[in-house]
C-alpha cells in the first residue's frame, strides 16, 4: 500500500522534472554546506588529535602565571624540577618573537632557546642535518635549526644546512649557521603558541641568553614519566614547583594535552556554529519544498478529484503528498551528502590529509532535512487532502 | 437501492446569485437496473449524478443508498462508500495522465486495500474484458479516446462496485466507439451491476431499462 504510494510519489516527482530538480538542488546545497563544514571540522580535529598524540604527550611547561609574578627560572630550578617525582627530564626554554633575514627576505618567526633534550621534550624532529646538541649549548654556538617551511620560503628547498642566516635578537640581526632543518607542523611548542606562529627557529638557549642579556629562563619544559594530562600529576607538580620557588601560585604548568583540548574545543565550537548557520539553509530548503508542493497541489487538483472519485480518502491523498515531499528532501539530501563527502575527500587528497567521515553530522543533516520535508510538506498535503472531490473535478 | 426524496441543490455564484440546480427530485432505482437520466445541457442531470455518486451533498432532501442516509455521513464515510459501492465513467475519461492503463485500472483496488497479488490478476481480467490487454502499459496519451474510455470502464469493472454512474460516456467518442462503450456498460449490467447513464443522447437512452427525464432540475417523467 505504502509502496504503491511511494511509487506514485516518485512518479509525481519525475513528472515535474524542472520543479523537482530545482527543489532537489536547494535541499542538496543546504546539506552539502553542512556536510562540508562538518567534514572540515572532523578532519581538523583528527589532525590535531593525531599530531598531539604523537608529539608532546608526556610533556609539560612550567612558566610564570603572569608577567608580574617576579619569579626567575634558573639552572638550579631546571635541576630541581628534573629531580621531582614523575619527571624524567627538564629543559630550559627561552622564547622571543623575531624575524629571520634569509637571502634578503625578512620572514616572521619565533625563536626558541633549547638544549639537546628538545627532541624528546618538545618533539622536534630533524629532516635534514641535526638538532641542537650539548656542545652547541656549552659553546654558546651561533647555530640554529629552522623550520622546513622557512627554508622553503627563502631558498625554495628544504635542505639549506650549512647556509648562514640572520636572526633578529636583542634589537639587531645576528648571523647563525643552519645546522638542521626541523619538520614543520603542529609540534608541541606550536600548540602552546596556539598555532599563531607558523615558523620556528631553534637556538642553543645559552646563545640566546647571551644575546638578550638574561641569566634566567622564560619557561622550563618537563618530560614526564606518564601522560601529562593526568590531572593528579599536574596538580602535584604545580604545588611542588611553587613550593621549590617559595611561591603559592606564581608558577603554572601547562601540558600539551590541555592545549589539544582547547584547540579541539575551539574547532568544535566553530564547526558547530557554522553547521548551525548552514542548517538555516535546510530550513530555507524546507520552505522551497513547501512552495513546490503547493504548486504541485494546484496543478494536480483534477488528479486529486479523480482519485477521490474512485475511493481515495483524505488520508490516502495526504500520505501521497507527504511522501512526495519527504522523498524530494531525501533525494536532495543524498545528493548533498554525496557531493559534500566528495568535496571533503577531494580536499583531503589535495591537502594530503586523512579523510574522516563525519558520520554523525551526515546522519543529522539527512534526518533534519527529511524532517523539514515532512514538516513543510504537511500544509500542502493537508490542502490536497481537504479538497472537495466535486470542486477538484471541475 | 437508490432512493432520493425531494432532493434539492442550490449553488451560490461568486456574485451571490443562487442557482437551483435540482428542485425536489424524488426517484427510486432498484438494484440491477439500467437507468438513463435524460435531459438537455444544464438541466441538472450531472448535479444529480454527483449527489448519487457521493461527490456532492444535497442542500435539502434525502438521498439513501442501500439504506444509508448519505446526507448524514462525513467525508471519510463518503470516500469509503465511493470506494466500495460506486464506480464512475466520465465523459472526459478522467484517467490519471502519468499512470499507464493498467495502473489506472489498479488505482481503486489500491484505495480498497486489495492485496497486491490479487490486484494484478483483477487488472489483467478487467483489461481483457475491454480488449485492451495489449495496451496495459500505455499511457492515456498514447491511447485513442475510445480506448481511454474502455480503460475507464475496465477501472469500473476492476473496482467491482455494484453501482456504475456513467456521465455522457460516449460524448467524446465517434459512433463506433460509442456503440462499443454502450455495449460494455450493458455487459456490466448483465453481470448484475446497477448502471445509471446520464445522457442527452435519446438513442443511447432508449437502450436503458427505464428513462428518467430531467428538465430545469425537476423530474418530468
Amino acid at each position: 500500500m505504502t509502496g504503491s504510494k511511494a511509487i506514485s510519489a516518485f512518479r509525481s516527482i519525475k513528472r515535474g522534472k524542472s520543479r523537482s530538480l530545482l527543489t532537489l538542488c536547494s535541499v542538496a546545497v543546504g546539506v552539502f554546506a553542512v556536510v562540508v563544514i562538518s567534514g572540515i571540522g572532523s578532519v581538523g580535529t583528527r589532525e590535531i588529535n593525531s599530531t598531539m598524540l604523537t608529539m608532546g604527550i608526556n610533556s609539560a611547561m612550567v612558566e610564570a602565571a603572569g608577567t608580574g609574578s617576579g619569579i626567575n627560572l634558573t639552572d638550579d630550578d631546571v635541576t630541581a624540577f628534573g629531580e621531582l617525582k614523575g619527571v624524567n627530564k627538564a629543559m630550559p626554554l627561552m622564547g622571543a618573537m623575531s624575524k629571520a633575514k634569509i637571502l634578503g627576505k625578512f620572514l616572521n618567526c619565533y625563536a626558541w632557546g633549547v638544549d639537546q633534550d628538545a627532541k624528546d621534550i618538545i618533539s622536534i624532529e630533524a629532516v635534514h642535518g641535526r638538532l641542537i646538541d650539548d656542545k652547541d649549548v656549552e659553546n654558546h654556538a651561533p647555530v640554529c635549526v629552522i623550520d622546513e617551511v622557512l627554508a622553503e620560503e627563502s631558498y625554495g628547498r628544504s635542505n639549506i644546512v650549512g647556509k648562514k642566516i640572520n636572526i633578529l635578537l636583542g634589537g639587531s640581526y645576528r648571523e647563525f649557521l643552519v645546522v638542521g632543518i626541523a619538520k614543520s607542523g603542529i609540534t608541541g611548542l606550536q600548540s602552546v603558541m596556539s598555532g599563531i606562529i607558523p615558523d620556528f627557529v631553534y637556538l642553543p638557549y645559552s646563545t640566546m641568553q647571551d644575546i638578550v642579556g638574561k641569566t634566567s629562563f622564560d619557561k622550563i619544559a618537563l618530560l614526564l614519566e606518564k601522560d601529562a594530562a593526568d590531572e593528579g600529576l599536574a596538580k602535584t607538580l604545580t604545588a611542588e614547583v611553587n613550593s621549590l620557588k617559595d611561591s603559592s601560585d606564581g608558577l603554572v604548568i601547562n601540558n600539551f594535552q590541555s592545549q589539544k583540548g582547547q584547540l579541539t574545543d575551539i574547532l568544535s565550537i566553530i564547526t558547530t556554529v557554522l553547521s548551525l548557520i548552514a542548517g538555516i539553509s535546510l530550513v530555507v530548503s524546507g520552505i522551497t519544498v513547501m512552495t513546490a508542493m503547493l504548486v504541485s497541489v494546484g496543478e494536480r487538483t483534477r488528479e486529486i478529484g479523480i482519485k477521490k472519485s474512485i475511493g481515495a480518502g483524505n488520508a490516502d491523498i495526504m500520505i501521497e503528498f507527504l511522501l512526495e515531499s519527504v522523498l524530494l528532501t531525501a533525494f536532495g539530501s543524498l545528493i548533498g551528502i554525496a557531493a559534500g563527502l566528495g568535496a571533503c575527500l577531494g580536499g583531503c587528497l589535495v591537502l594530503g590529509v586523512e579523510f574522516v567521515l563525519p558520520l554523525e553530522s551526515v546522519i543529522a543533516a539527512f534526518g533534519f532535512s527529511v524532517l523539514m520535508g515532512a514538516l513543510f510538506g504537511v500544509y500542502p498535503a493537508l490542502k490536497a487532502a481537504r479538497l472537495r472531490p466535486i470542486e477538484a473535478l471541475r | 437501492m437508490i432512493v432520493t426524496e425531494n432532493l434539492t441543490k442550490i449553488y451560490s455564484t461568486d456574485g451571490g446569485i443562487k442557482v437551483k440546480a435540482l428542485d425536489g427530485v424524488s426517484l427510486e432505482i432498484r438494484d440491477g437496473e439500467f437507468i438513463a437520466i435524460v435531459g438537455a445541457s444544464g438541466s441538472g442531470k450531472t448535479t444529480l449524478m454527483n449527489i448519487m455518486g457521493c461527490l456532492d451533498i444535497p442542500t435539502e432532501g434525502k438521498y439513501t443508498l442501500d439504506g444509508a442516509d448519505i446526507s448524514l455521513l462525513g467525508s471519510g464515510e463518503l470516500s469509503r462508500i465511493r470506494s466500495r459501492k460506486i464506480s464512475f465513467v466520465f465523459q472526459g475519461f478522467n484517467l490519471i495522465p502519468s499512470l499507464t492503463a493498467a495502473e489506472n485500472v489498479e488505482l481503486p483496488l489500491i484505495y480498497r486495500k486489495t492485496e497486491a497479488s490479487s490486484r494484478k490478476r483483477i487488472v489483467t481480467e478487467a483489461l481483457e474484458a475491454v480488449g485492451l490487454e495489449k495496451r496495459a502499459n500505455h499511457l492515456p496519451s498514447e491511447l485513442s479516446g475510445g480506448q481511454q474510455q474502455r480503460v475507464a470502464i475496465a477501472r469500473a469493472f476492476a473496482a467491482d462496485a455494484p453501482l456504475i454512474l456513467a456521465d455522457e460516456p460516449c460524448g467524446n467518442l465517434d459512433s463506433r466507439s460509442g456503440t462499443d462503450v454502450m455495449e460494455m456498460l450493458h455487459g456490466l449490467n448483465r453481470i448484475g451491476k446497477t448502471v445509471v447513464l446520464i445522457t442527452h443522447d435519446e438513442k443511447a437512452a432508449l437502450t436503458a431499462d427505464r428513462q428518467i427525464r430531467i428538465s430545469d432540475g425537476k423530474v418530468v417523467v
